[in-house]
């Protein structure tokens, strides 16, 4: 495993984000460690998903700023912005005659002016995309026609095409069956590892999380309660205090990484 | 070579669609009073006076008025589906045709059947002050494709009251007039107005083509098209305008013309997946379907509006049916 690195491009300074009238990130500071997959964890509603629209530049805080490379993001254009952070939200849409092949060149929009042609530096990036995710004999596949994992590959191949070195993932998981969140996820190491990316995801399965990601960050109603390596910050008592769950955390026979065991749940208490 | 394959197919697709716009103006122009007359264009072209005049000055303004019409609800239509990202959507969601009809009814039946020179103004500014209405109302911080639909349903909501109020209440020989106009037709079309009609099109046409990247890219899900860079309420915008300029010329030109703005843009999607090919396809589908219900509606002494409603509702059937059974 690699150290990371101790200058991230991306951070939030002390930010604040409301969320039609209810403070959802409160006060909150965070780097996103460069060059190393960050899993954000938390309960639902605990802001994980809004502090990552605020980390993209789509939900300005309401205190607080968000800096890339030093510069608050309000600064940069959008399209200045997409050249270096790109975000796939959760479930995305797309129009049901879209061929997997258009999805991707869409990832290229940031790199291209009014009237600029569709130049070899487009080309090869869609190309590289396609064959990162698996998804070159199936590009002029309309995208409607693609299983579940497909589908969210060739999502991600718009983000790679997009050529940013920071990605957002909120949820990739989701709606995946277990295969393809496997796939999904080693996909995502494969990136950080090989290409260098730094990538931020939602997740929701801890012991993935633990499994696959660099890093963890554990949120709880709009703050990070724990951040570092899993065997660092997953235990017992840290997953009783965000989750409110008992259980008790051992060690992954087959990797060696952390794995959270729930004990059966007791009636639901207030907090 | 796969975008080659595709290139081809498209280019055969265009080809063959220039060709049925050909075809379709020939017998459009052949067609008069008297049925179907070939002879007619021959006689024309020898210098026949009579047949020349009737050719020049009556058939051939309104081939290429229903040509322009057609193609500016067609590239007005696939502009509405992709900003609103919906397949069913067409320019009246954007208020077009309701903010049309009460201005064209206020003019006839409020003042008296005065300046009936008017009613293309009346019938743009109507448009355009609708779809404004309804752009301004679904602001909030920005637009989105949703707010748009449900403030531009509650638009044309109010502006056919406003509509049935008048005619309700007017003099019946101007209730008519003004039904008449709200029939859509191109019966009356002349060079003057198709002049106007090109010269305030063709730009349009143009810019529109040159921002079709920004069409392929604003039907996708509204918070990839950000993240990809996109400003999207600014991009929202011009599209919106661009499409009432169109709608509103053509509503301007020949009144109220359904259904072409929401068939032409899915005949087109045979032909491309982007909006390069897409615009062009849908605005040929669109002069095709419109040249094809006047030329029908002559036949049978309708006006065009008339007609096209006959093909768009078992096509929109179609539409659904197929969506259910995907």
């Amino acid at each position: 495993m690699t150290e990371p690195a101790p200058h991230s491009p991306l951070e939030a300074c002390d930010i604040t984000v409301s969320y039609s009238g209810r403070h959802v990130v409160r006060e909150l500071s965070f780097r996103v460690p460069a060059g190393c997959f960050t899993a954000m964890l938390g309960p639902n509603g605990c802001g994980k998903s809004t502090l990552l629209r605020a980390l993209a530049g789509l939900h300005p805080p309401e205190t607080g700023r968000v800096l890339l490379d030093g510069h608050p993001l309000g600064r940069l254009s959008r399209r200045q912005l997409a050249r270096r952070l790109s975000m796939l939200p959760q479930a995305p849409r797309a129009p049901e005659d879209i061929t997997v092949r258009d999805l991707v060149e869409q990832g290229r929009y940031p790199h291209r002016a009014l009237f600029d042609r569709w130049s070899k530096a487009d080309e090869d990036a869609c190309g590289e995309a396609l064959a990162l995710t698996g998804l070159s004999d199936l590009a002029t596949r309309p995208l409607a026609a693609l299983s579940g994992g497909q589908r969210q590959r060739a999502w991600i191949a718009m983000t790679l095409a997009q050529s940013a070195d920071i990605l957002l993932l909120d949820e990739p998981t989701t709606y995946l069956d277990l295969a393809h969140q496997l796939e999904l996820l080693e996909l995502v190491r494969l990136l950080v590892r090989e290409r260098g990316k730094t990538v931020l995801a939602v997740l929701h399965d801890v012991n993935q999380a633990a499994q696959f990601a660099d890093m963890l960050v554990m949120l709880k109603e709009g703050r990070i309660l724990h951040m570092g390596r899993a065997h660092d910050v997953m235990s017992a008592a840290t997953m009783r205090e965000v989750f409110s769950v008992e259980g008790l955390v051992t060690t992954h026979p087959l990797d060696g990484s952390p794995l959270f065991l729930p004990a059966a749940m007791r009636p639901a208490r207030a907090g | 070579m796969v975008a080659a394959m595709t290139a081809g197919v498209m280019n055969r697709t265009m080809a063959g669609l220039i060709l049925l716009v050909a075809v379709m103006a020939l017998l459009s122009l052949a067609t008069g009073d008297g049925g179907f007359a070939p002879a007619d264009i021959w006689a024309a072209l020898g210098g026949d006076p009579l047949a020349a005049t009737i050719l020049g000055t009556i058939r051939a303004p309104r081939v290429v008025t229903a040509l322009l019409v057609g193609a500016c609800l067609g590239v007005a239509g696939t502009i509405t589906q992709a900003v609103m990202r919906n397949p069913l959507a067409e320019p009246g969601l954007i208020g077009i045709n309701g903010g049309a009809g009460l201005a064209v009814a206020v003019l006839i039946i409020g003042y008296g059947g005065a300046g009936g020179h008017l009613l293309p103004l009346a019938g743009f500014a109507g448009a355009a002050l609708a779809a404004g209405t309804i752009y301004a109302l679904s602001w909030r911080g920005g637009t989105s494709s949703i707010r748009l639909l449900l403030v531009g349903i509650g638009i044309a909501a109010l502006t056919g009251a406003g509509t049935a109020f008048l005619t309700a209440m007017g003099d019946v020989r101007d209730v008519q007039r003004t039904l008449a106009w709200m029939a859509g037709s191109i019966y009356n079309a002349d060079w003057t107005r198709l002049h106007w009609l090109l010269v305030w099109s063709a730009p349009t046409f143009a810019l529109i083509w040159f921002l079709a990247r920004d069409l392929d890219l604003i039907r996708l899900d509204e918070t990839c098209s950000r993240s990809l860079g996109m400003s999207l309420h600014l991009t929202n915008g011009i599209m919106i305008l661009l499409c009432t300029l169109l709608a509103g010329a053509a509503v301007a030109t020949a009144g109220p013309i359904g259904f072409i703005g929401l068939l032409a843009p899915h005949l087109a999607r045979g032909a491309s997946t982007r909006h390069a090919g897409l615009l062009p396809a849908a605005a040929l589908w669109g002069a095709l379907l419109l040249m094809g219900a006047d030329l029908a509606g002559r036949m049978v002494g309708l006006p065009a509006g008339l007609l096209t409603p006959l093909i768009g509702v078992p096509f929109l059937g179609f539409l659904l049916w197929r969506r259910k059974n995907d």
